[in-house]
């Protein structure tokens, strides 16, 4: 990809794709960013979605299990939920980070009394499900800041904006450019069809 | 000098509220257990006057053992009745209370220990169960403030110490995250605040039996063994 020398053909890897892919994993390189910078979130990343309830996607009578997109994890607290919980949006359920942590809150009073007082939840990103342990949820409500933003269900690209501010997007365009274009302009053309990063081997070559 | 929220009980989750948007993790539901947890510890370490109560209640009795109520810390007395609604075996004796039930002749016919109980294990078991002719017992215990759950109820007054106490003990928990003046800072809070309402609550329960106090101090003086 980065041995084009700065032409770009149709075999070029620069297809939409591609791009959308670049894109949107430097919209979430700058929303880290700018949480570090500000400890907030811009309302224009986050994403609704009322994940569907399948029948057959349940395996136990404890819990629901809902299909989430991915979600961009902030820093060491934040893993890009910014809200689950009822469909009004009026109570938000408890997140519990890993399975061995809900195991382990098994064992504090207080934990379980929470965890009886309070819907708690479980994103398994594994799988890509969202666990809520109470059979009784069926219609949930997410907000979060997905990965691929035009993955999330209720997305369409005739009617939504790619969820991103101003600022970001001037920061995108930088990191995209220095990241990706000018890393691929750096580099010599690769004029040989032999599997081989010798690009360098090639411009060695030629010089002498 | 007028106190404020002595009996305004607040939830403990409130004081969870205030900590989290000190600490800018309101955005995050993860470590609302955590701070619950801390808020309940808080408010047991704090443990000024406010924090305990004299209670009563009617537990029931099966196979042998009753089991104590939330936040039972001492006995003061037992009462049991049988079907007809007549008083027996009182072991345990605080005159007040085993006669509110209007048995006049309790305390002094049927307080034998010849069906006596301990507490065990959070539990009160009787030495001998075949004997006993009733599945229910009225207690009167000195109790911590604490809910139907045993979560302490905190009152407005415990909010900001309480929070502070979060506020410490989460930048203790994510200290990469702040720095020590920080930590110090929400420490020292929460130490001040403590001795406060400590001192805060003596000084009620000295106000409050100030009169008994000095109605007894009274009679001492003007008795007439001080003019021997």
């Amino acid at each position: 990809m980065a041995d084009e020398g700065g032409i770009f053909t149709d075999e070029s890897r620069y297809d939409v794709g591609t791009m959308l892919t670049v894109l949107n994993a430097a919209r979430a390189f700058a929303i880290t960013e700018m949480y570090r910078k500000n400890t907030r979130v811009h309302p224009n990343f986050i994403q609704r979605v009322y994940p569907e309830y399948k029948k057959n996607l349940q395996q136990d009578d404890c819990y629901t299990l809902f299909e989430i997109p991915r979600t961009v994890e902030i820093n060491d607290k934040m893993d890009g939920l910014m809200y689950v919980g009822s469909i009004k949006g009026d109570e938000a359920f408890w997140k519990v980070r890993t399975r061995m942590q809900l195991s382990s809150r098994r064992n504090h009073r207080i934990h379980k009394l929470a965890q009886k007082k309070h819907i708690h939840f479980l994103y398994d990103t594994t799988r890509g499900y969202l666990e809520i342990y109470d059979p009784k949820v069926k219609y949930p409500l997410v907000e979060g800041i997905f990965e691929d933003p035009t993955s999330v269900p209720q997305f369409s690209f005739d009617h939504d904006e790619y969820p991103i501010t101003n600022d970001a997007m001037k920061r995108i365009e930088d990191l995209v450019r220095r990241g990706t274009i000018v890393d691929s302009m750096r580099m010599p053309i690769n004029k040989i069809s032999n599997s081989q990063e010798d690009s360098n081997i090639q411009r060695d070559v030629q010089t002498k | 000098m007028i106190e404020v929220g002595k009996y305004s009980i607040v939830s403990l989750q409130e004081a969870v509220e205030s900590a989290k948007e000190m600490l800018r993790i309101q955005d995050t539901t993860e470590f609302d257990g955590f701070l619950l947890r801390k808020a309940d510890e808080a408010m047991r370490h704090i443990g000024d006057a406010t924090t305990y109560a004299k209670r009563a209640c009617t537990v029931d009795i099966v196979d042998g053992r009753a089991r104590l109520p939330m936040g039972f810390i001492r006995l003061l007395g037992a009462r049991m009745s049988d079907s007809n609604g007549n008083c027996f075996d009182q072991p345990y004796l605080d005159l007040a209370f085993l006669t509110d039930c209007g048995c006049e002749n309790v305390a002094s016919t049927n307080n034998g220990f010849n069906n006596s109980f301990e507490i065990q294990e959070g539990y009160i078991v009787f030495h001998v169960p075949s004997d006993l002719e009733t599945d229910k017992m009225r207690i009167a215990y000195i109790s911590r403030t604490v809910d139907e759950d045993g979560l302490m109820l905190m009152s407005e007054r415990h909010e900001r110490g309480i929070e502070a106490y979060l506020c410490y003990q989460f930048t203790v928990s994510f200290f990469e995250n702040y720095p020590v003046n920080i930590r110090q800072e929400y420490q020292r809070t929460w130490k001040n605040q403590k001795q406060h309402l400590k001192g805060m609550s003596q000084r009620e329960r000295f106000e409050e039996n100030k009169r008994q106090i000095g109605a007894l101090l009274n009679a001492w003086i003007t008795s007439d063994r001080n003019d021997r």
